[in-house]
C-alpha cells in the first residue's frame, strides 16, 4: 500500500471519527453555552483601576521603575563581582609571615614572647629609674677616673 | 500564540460584550471546536464541554483577544488548547488537595466514559481513537488538526505554538506510527 493510499485511509478514518464526535445530539448547544458564559462573566465583580496614590505622571513612574530596575541590577552585579574577587584572590601570606617573625623573636629573647599589658607603657615614666637603688657593680667608675678625683694613684698606695 | 495583547483592529470585544460578527464565527466553529476540545481532553466529552465553556468565558471576558495575527480558527483552537491544559492542571491540583474530590471526579469520568461507550462507535473510528491515544501528545495533536480539522501543517504549528519544522516532524513521525499501529492491528485480526 502506498503512502498516498495510507493517507487517504487515515483521512477517511478521521472523517468517520469526526462524524461520530460531532453528531448533533453529542454537541452541546451553542446558544446555551454562550448564555452561560455571558452569565458567568456578568456575575464577576467588576474590576477597575484603583489609584494607589503614586506621585508623578505615568511616564515619571515608568522612569522611576526603570531606574530602580537598573539600580537593582547594578547592585546585583557589584555584589557578584565582590564575591568573585573574594573567591578568586589567593589567601594573604601576611598572617603567616607575622607569626613566623614572632616565633623568631621569641627564640632570640624569651621576654619578647611574654605577655604584656596593653597599658604597660604608661608605667614607663621619664626619670623613674633615678629613684631606684642601683645594684652592686652597676655604674662602677673605672680606676683612672677615681685616681684623678682624689689626687692619689694606686701606685703611691701600693708603694 | 499569546491570548492577550494590545488591542488591535481585529478585536471584537467591548467591555464584556462580543460583537455579532465574533459570535457568528464562534457559532460556525462550534462543532469543530468541540471536536478539538474532545481531542485535548482524551475524548472525555464532559471535560471537553467544560473546556469549551471556559474558552467562551475567556473570549467574552476579554481574557482572550483575537488580534488578527492568524486565522480566527487557529487563534481560537489555541485558546481551547491552553484552556484544556489549565483544566488538566486544576483537575490534578484538586486530586492532590482532596481525596473526596478525587473520588467524585473519577465517578464523573467513569459516567462520561460509560456515556461514550453507550453510543455505538464505528469500528474503524473507535480503533482510530484508541490508536491515537497511544501516540505522544504533540503527534496526536498535529494529526488531529491536519486530518480531522483539515488544517495545513502551518496552521497546526500556529495552534500548537511550535515552528513549522517541528510540526512537520511531529506530523511525519505521528503518521508513520499511526500507520504502523493500524497495520499491526489489521494483521492481528482486530479489523
Amino acid at each position: 500500500m502506498t503512502h498516498e493510499k495510507d493517507d487517504d485511509r487515515i483521512r477517511d478514518d478521521f472523517l468517520e471519527l469526526r462524524a461520530h464526535v460531532e453528531r448533533p445530539e453529542a454537541i452541546p448547544d451553542f446558544e446555551t453555552m454562550m448564555a452561560r458564559a455571558h452569565a458567568e462573566v456578568g456575575a464577576r465583580p467588576a474590576l477597575a483601576v484603583v489609584d494607589g496614590g503614586a506621585s508623578g505622571s505615568r511616564s515619571e513612574r515608568d522612569a522611576r521603575r526603570q531606574l530602580t530596575r537598573i539600580g537593582g541590577w547594578m547592585s546585583l552585579a557589584a555584589a557578584a563581582a565582590a564575591a568573585g574577587l573574594l573567591l578568586v584572590e589567593p589567601p594573604s601570606a601576611d598572617a603567616d609571615a607575622e607569626f613566623q617573625s614572632l616565633v623568631i623573636a621569641f627564640a632570640a629573647d624569651g621576654a619578647a614572647g611574654a605577655w604584656r599589658s596593653p597599658t604597660s607603657s604608661l608605667l614607663s615614666l621619664p626619670g623613674l629609674d633615678l629613684g631606684s637603688v642601683p645594684s652592686v657593680g652597676e655604674l662602677m667608675p673605672r680606676g683612672d677616673a677615681i685616681r684623678s678625683a682624689d689626687g692619689t694613684g694606686t701606685e703611691g698606695r701600693d708603694s | 500564540m499569546n491570548e492577550r495583547g494590545t488591542p488591535a483592529g481585529a478585536c471584537m470585544i467591548e467591555s464584556g460584550r462580543i460583537s455579532d460578527e465574533l459570535e457568528r464565527q464562534l457559532a460556525d466553529l462550534h462543532a469543530a471546536s468541540f471536536g478539538w476540545a474532545c481531542s485535548c481532553c482524551d475524548w472525555n466529552e464532559t471535560d471537553a464541554e467544560d473546556v469549551l465553556q471556559n474558552a467562551y468565558v475567556k473570549v467574552i471576558a476579554g481574557q482572550a483577544r483575537y488580534e488578527g495575527h492568524s486565522t480566527f480558527r487557529t487563534w481560537f483552537f489555541g485558546v481551547i488548547r491552553n484552556t484544556a491544559r489549565e483544566h488538566r492542571r486544576r483537575t490534578a491540583s484538586h486530586h492532590a488537595k482532596a481525596e473526596r474530590l478525587n473520588v467524585e471526579l473519577e465517578a464523573s469520568q467513569q459516567a462520561a466514559h460509560e456515556q461514550i461507550d453507550q453510543v455505538e462507535v464505528s469500528e474503524r473510528a473507535g480503533l482510530l481513537r484508541k490508536t491515537l491515544e497511544a501516540l505522544p501528545g504533540r503527534q496526536r495533536e498535529v494529526l488531529h488538526l491536519v486530518f480531522y480539522q483539515d488544517m495545513t501543517i502551518q496552521e497546526a504549528a500556529d495552534v500548537l505554538e511550535v515552528s513549522i519544522g517541528s510540526a512537520r516532524v511531529h506530523y511525519d513521525r505521528g503518521k508513520k506510527k499511526l500507520r504502523a499501529l493500524l497495520s499491526s492491528m489489521e494483521s492481528g485480526g482486530i479489523l
